[in-house]
């Protein structure tokens, strides 16, 4: 039995990891064209460094002279710079389009809706008797969602418009700079003409310039109550109790809370005549004193409480 | 015949004054082309004097540019200024025992006359600069001077060279003229176009027998393209100058 276990463990195992390849390899938008733009730096990088150790001992070219010879310009210090900025913009456009992709569709959010793991995942603790299961279901529903969006990596701040995100994101390159991003991705589009990610990286681009990407995200990003309201009320109320706890007035209001209330969503729905009849027996109501017995029905009807006969 | 042989022994006045011009200015032909010959010949070497301290001022300035598609940058130092002071210690075994002070730092050398180093105690081997140097007795104007080196990177075997030539020699001032130009074959390939070279010129005190000023330019240019297949793209281009200055300013015996 152990064998079996462990066996259908192992194999358990196996598949989680095949699919989170699958998925890693799904998802990966940025990485050729990142990886071409850092191996031609390091190319770049090497070949100047070895060229500067020739260049240094040529410098001063007469012996009586001292050894230090003086440091040529480093004109490609904005380069790096300007690098530095593109590989930020890429982390964040594979950010956005993993959140995008992940999360875009509001599968996610419809299921959390319909499955309420709030409600069931306390119920261990509260079989187990843990005091942490007597929280309020509002609270803990609270709760439940910001600890789901800490595990999803998600912030509703920074992510309920993944298209503001991006635009804000790219808005950071400077004319300049964004030219020279766009001339990069259609070099590699060129050299590599096979490889679509950097047509991917362009039309994830112009699509978020176009229009509100991954709608179906802000649904699962909504908060299900008003936060700040809702913990204001808590701390009102816990105040409050603390202050003056008065069991009988607490009672008087479970007793109010429990009488059923005639709203109008209750009333029953009646014809314009009824309501009329109603009126006029009200009127009466109000002239006629109360009876305290109920009266027998008139003679020849069933009646229709009686049901112990 | 007869009056041709006796005009020859007795010549007229006339004839007598031009044979005499004749001969001075073959003389001064002579002198001069003797003299030409004797000038256009010095030896350049270093006679430092033992115990005298030399100061130079030396500045430099850099400048590079870098481009890649549109995108473009450059820079511009400003000149840099500083001094350094050659003590010589003593002479010994056709080397002169030099001590170089700059900023506070000394380094001790082994020159010999014609400016090749024999030894250099607190510098390795395989970062030892490259130099230029003089040719052994008489340089004639216009004489090409080169030295070879060979400089290892990694694996990779990188010749160089410096070429020098006296351009003049100016007797009234004592000073000898020297152009010179250096290059390094810095290991080029289709993607990657690299020149490296320095010119400049020096003027050499022939009464001092040091150098008393010099300026020279090396420049680098470097371009890097990616090829994949047919299709070659050119990436980055980059060029650095660095432009420096020499000057002996005081002799200290």
């Amino acid at each position: 039995m152990n064998k079996l276990h462990k066996a259908f463990a192992l194999i358990l195992l196996a598949f989680f990891i095949f699919l989170s390849q699958i998925s890693f390899a799904q998802q990966d938008l940025v990485t050729p064209f990142k990886l071409w733009l850092l191996n031609n730096e390091a190319r770049m990088l090497s070949s100047l460094s070895s060229d500067e150790v020739i260049i240094n001992r040529m410098s001063l070219p007469f012996s009586f002279m001292p050894p230090a010879p003086p440091k040529m310009g480093k004109a490609e210090e904005k380069f790096w710079e300007t690098h530095r900025n593109i590989y930020t913009i890429l982390d964040e456009i594979q950010q956005t389009y993993n959140i995008a992709r992940r999360y875009g569709n509001g599968r996610l959010a419809i299921i959390i809706k319909q499955a309420r793991p709030e409600v069931w995942s306390i119920i261990p603790l509260q079989l187990n008797g843990v005091q942490a299961a007597i929280i309020p279901v509002t609270e803990n529903r609270m709760i439940f969602h910001s600890t789901l969006l800490l595990s999803l990596q998600l912030q509703p701040q920074r992510d309920l418009s993944l298209s503001g995100r991006l635009n804000k994101a790219i808005s950071r390159l400077s004319d300049e700079e964004n030219r020279l991003f766009n001339e990069y991705m259609s070099n590699f589009s060129a050299l590599y003409p096979n490889d679509q990610s950097v047509s991917a990286i362009k039309s994830f681009i112009q699509t978020a310039e176009r229009r509100e990407i991954a709608t179906g995200l802000q649904e699962l990003l909504r908060t299900p109550f008003n936060a700040t309201v809702l913990q204001a009320s808590f701390a009102e109320k816990q105040q409050i109790d603390e202050d003056n706890y008065d069991p009988l007035a607490e009672l008087a209001k479970l007793a109010e809370l429990t009488q059923p209330r005639e709203t109008e969503e209750n009333l029953p729905v009646e014809e314009p005549e009824a309501e009329i009849a109603t009126e006029e027996e009200g009127e009466l109501a109000e002239q006629a004193p109360t009876p305290t017995t109920l009266e027998p029905p008139p003679p020849g009807t069933e009646d229709l409480f009686n049901i112990w006969d | 015949m007869v009056k041709t042989a006796t005009n020859r022994k007795n010549p007229s006045p006339d004839q007598f004054f031009i044979g005499t011009k004749t001969v001075v200015f073959s003389v001064l032909l002579l002198f001069l082309l003797t003299s030409s010959v004797l000038f256009s010949q010095v030896e350049i070497t270093y006679k430092f004097k033992p115990g005298a301290t030399y100061e130079y001022e030396f500045t430099s300035r850099a400048l590079a540019s870098a481009s890649g598609l549109s995108f473009s940058s450059s820079s511009d130092s400003e000149t840099i200024t500083g001094k350094f002071a050659l003590k010589i210690i003593d002479f010994q075994e056709d080397s002169f025992i030099v001590d170089i002070y700059s900023d506070g730092v000394s380094v001790r050398r082994y020159l010999r006359q014609n400016g090749k180093i024999s030894g250099a105690p607190g510098e390795s081997g395989m970062s030892a600069p490259f130099f230029i140097s003089f040719p052994s007795g008489l340089w004639q104007i216009n004489q090409l001077h080169r030295v070879n080196r060979n400089f290892n990177i990694g694996n990779t075997l990188i010749p160089a060279s410096f070429d020098s030539i006296l351009r003049s020699v100016n007797t009234s001032e004592q000073t000898a003229q020297i152009q010179f130009q250096g290059q390094a074959s810095l290991p080029s390939d289709q993607v990657r176009k690299k020149q490296f070279s320095i010119n400049g010129k020096a003027v050499y005190n022939l009464a001092e027998g040091v150098l008393q000023q010099a300026e020279w330019i090396s420049d680098y240019k470097f371009s890097f393209a990616n090829k994949e297949f047919a299709v070659q793209r050119n990436l980055w281009n980059f060029d650095k100058s660095l432009a420096c200055t020499l000057r002996l300013v005081n002799i200290k015996e």
